[in-house]
């Protein structure tokens, strides 16, 4: 590196976030990819007509099923929420958005938990945590 | 479109002479301001404002120096595109025509913006290539070889500004360095001969500044008059500061590069 | 006054709503689905399924189908953008995208037509 470099940056600027930009931009695409899969999968092994608890149920006893939903519980999460805190973020003035990232891993932590409930609710034939 | 004039004419020059009665609505700075031209068919925007200026407005201000479209200088909005006013022929643009001053950069009067807003992006990115200590004199990239091929692809840049007109993440965060300034930033990146990238790539690799506000609109390679891809060049930082976040910051192989260099010149 | 925005920039409006609508359709998924979690699950679970295969239902999910058809597809050309492909070629691009997922809804359409009218 040239001592005398005319370029100023400033790393701070890439803090602002606690995921670096970089990170957050190829998950998101990375996430989208998998999506294709598991959303695809999702939509093709549910036929959705004449469904009922039984069915989920004897569904939800193959592995790969149940590694599609939480796959995709995971993926569509990280997915949905990442882009939802790009929108609000750009709104943001610069620097503002620090609490916005712990409010939306809130959220999803949340959302990812909810979501195992109903599979467990499917697995155990009752919940973990009841309404 | 237009009138036939004269057909002795027409065969006289060799090519149909027609005249074309357009109305341009021109958004002004005390407002938006129509007026009716008579013109040919083969005359450009920036003609008939000099039309209107010689003899109906004289006060309407505009930007122009060259004429042949290398300048830069006369970039505005026709018809909802930027557009450079000299390579802009009338014929196809209808009979109304809308000419606004470029979008997101102060406007100083009419048409004349202040390009301030312009340079002060590309100056942020240095858009001068500093050589890299220890290179053989003179510092050539051939021109047909590989390592001109990268660079080629965006050094047409004639600082017009109409890819920050037209890009609209500079409109929604105005901090983005936007198109031109990141295209530059890239063709200096992947100049062997600089000796700036890492400077330059943590620059561009900043949240709301950097390439990672860009939005792929794509709005950029539309408009430019020269075809160069902003966007490309966009894409090409992403990935080099990708492999540079998974690989870990490694700047390139000086003896490679110096190797390579001598070899070729 | 006159502005007139460039086919990238009302793909992005659309992306960002798509995107928007699917997240907010993720959540009522879940709402529904928590009929499982409520006390003799199961029931409440069958009484849900039997209300959302009601035609109407059927016809709001083709709608969803189509509005992950179209964030999918132009996501894919998004991403492809980032690899630098079809950039200067992006009007073809987004024709393809919107080719592509009319074809798809197309067949959806197909395949859930007995639900709608039998």
């Amino acid at each position: 590196m040239a001592a005398e470099s005319p370029i100023k940056t400033s790393p701070e600027s890439e803090k602002t976030s606690s995921t670096p930009v970089s990170w957050a931009w190829i998950l998101q695409r990375f996430s989208g990819l998998l999506l294709l899969v598991f959303l695809g999968g999702h939509l093709w092994v549910e036929h959705f007509m004449n469904t009922s608890a039984a069915v989920v149920a004897s569904r939800l006893t193959h592995v790969v099923d149940d590694s599609l939903d939480i796959g995709l519980l995971i993926s569509v999460l990280y997915h949905g929420l990442n882009g939802f805190r790009g929108i609000i973020q750009e709104m943001l003035p610069e620097g503002r958005g620090a609490w916005l990232n712990y409010a939306v891993f809130g959220l999803g932590l949340i959302t990812v938990v909810w979501g195992l409930d109903i599979l467990w609710a499917f697995w155990y034939h009752q919940p973990f945590l009841t309404l | 479109m237009g009138v036939l004039v004269s057909p002795a004419f027409s065969d006289f020059v060799g090519y149909e002479v027609r005249v074309l009665t357009v109305t341009i609505r021109i958004a002004r700075s005390n407002g938006e301001q129509a007026f009716v031209v008579e013109t040919l068919a083969q005359q450009t925007v920036l003609d008939a404002l000099f039309y209107i200026q010689n003899e109906l407005e004289p006060s309407l201000s505009f930007r122009c120096s060259c004429r042949v479209g290398m300048c830069g200088s006369c970039g505005m909005v026709i018809n909802g595109k930027e557009s450079l006013a000299c390579r802009t022929s009338l014929n196809p643009l209808g009979a109304e025509v809308t000419v606004q001053p470029l979008r997101h950069i102060p406007v100083i009067k009419d048409l004349v913006v202040d390009m301030e807003g312009f340079f002060s992006k590309y100056r942020l990115v240095d858009p001068y290539l500093k050589p890299r200590p220890g290179l053989v004199n003179p510092i050539v990239a051939p021109p047909s070889g590989h390592l001109r091929e990268e660079i080629d692809l965006g050094l047409e840049c004639i600082s017009c500004g109409l890819c920050l007109s037209a890009c609209d993440v500079v409109g929604m965060v105005p901090e983005f360095l936007g198109p031109a300034a990141l295209n530059r930033a890239y063709n200096l990146v992947a100049d062997v001969r600089d000796d700036l990238a890492e400077q330059r790539l943590s620059m561009v690799g900043q949240s709301r500044v950097g390439v990672w506000q860009c939005h792929t609109h794509m709005s950029c390679v539309e408009v430019c008059p020269k075809n160069i891809a902003p966007t490309r060049a966009i894409s090409h930082l992403k990935r080099t500061l990708i492999r540079r976040r998974i690989t870990g910051h490694r700047p390139r192989p000086m003896p490679k590069v110096q190797r390579i260099v001598q070899e070729e010149v | 006054m006159y502005h007139k925005n460039t086919r990238g920039y009302k793909a992005f409006w659309v992306h960002r709503i798509s995107g928007l609508l699917i997240l907010g359709y993720l959540y009522l998924h879940l709402v529904l689905l928590s009929a499982i979690l409520l006390p003799s699950g199961a029931a409440h679970f069958n009484a849900v399924a039997r209300v959302v295969e009601q035609p109407g239902f059927v016809v709001a999910d083709i709608v969803l189908f189509a509005i992950i058809v179209v964030h999918a597809l132009n996501g894919i050309r998004l991403i492809a953008a980032d690899f630098g492909a079809m950039i200067r070629e992006n009007r073809l691009a987004i024709w393809l995208t919107m080719g592509i997922g009319a074809v798809m809804v197309f067949i959806a359409v197909l395949m859930l037509l007995p639900h709608i009218v039998g």
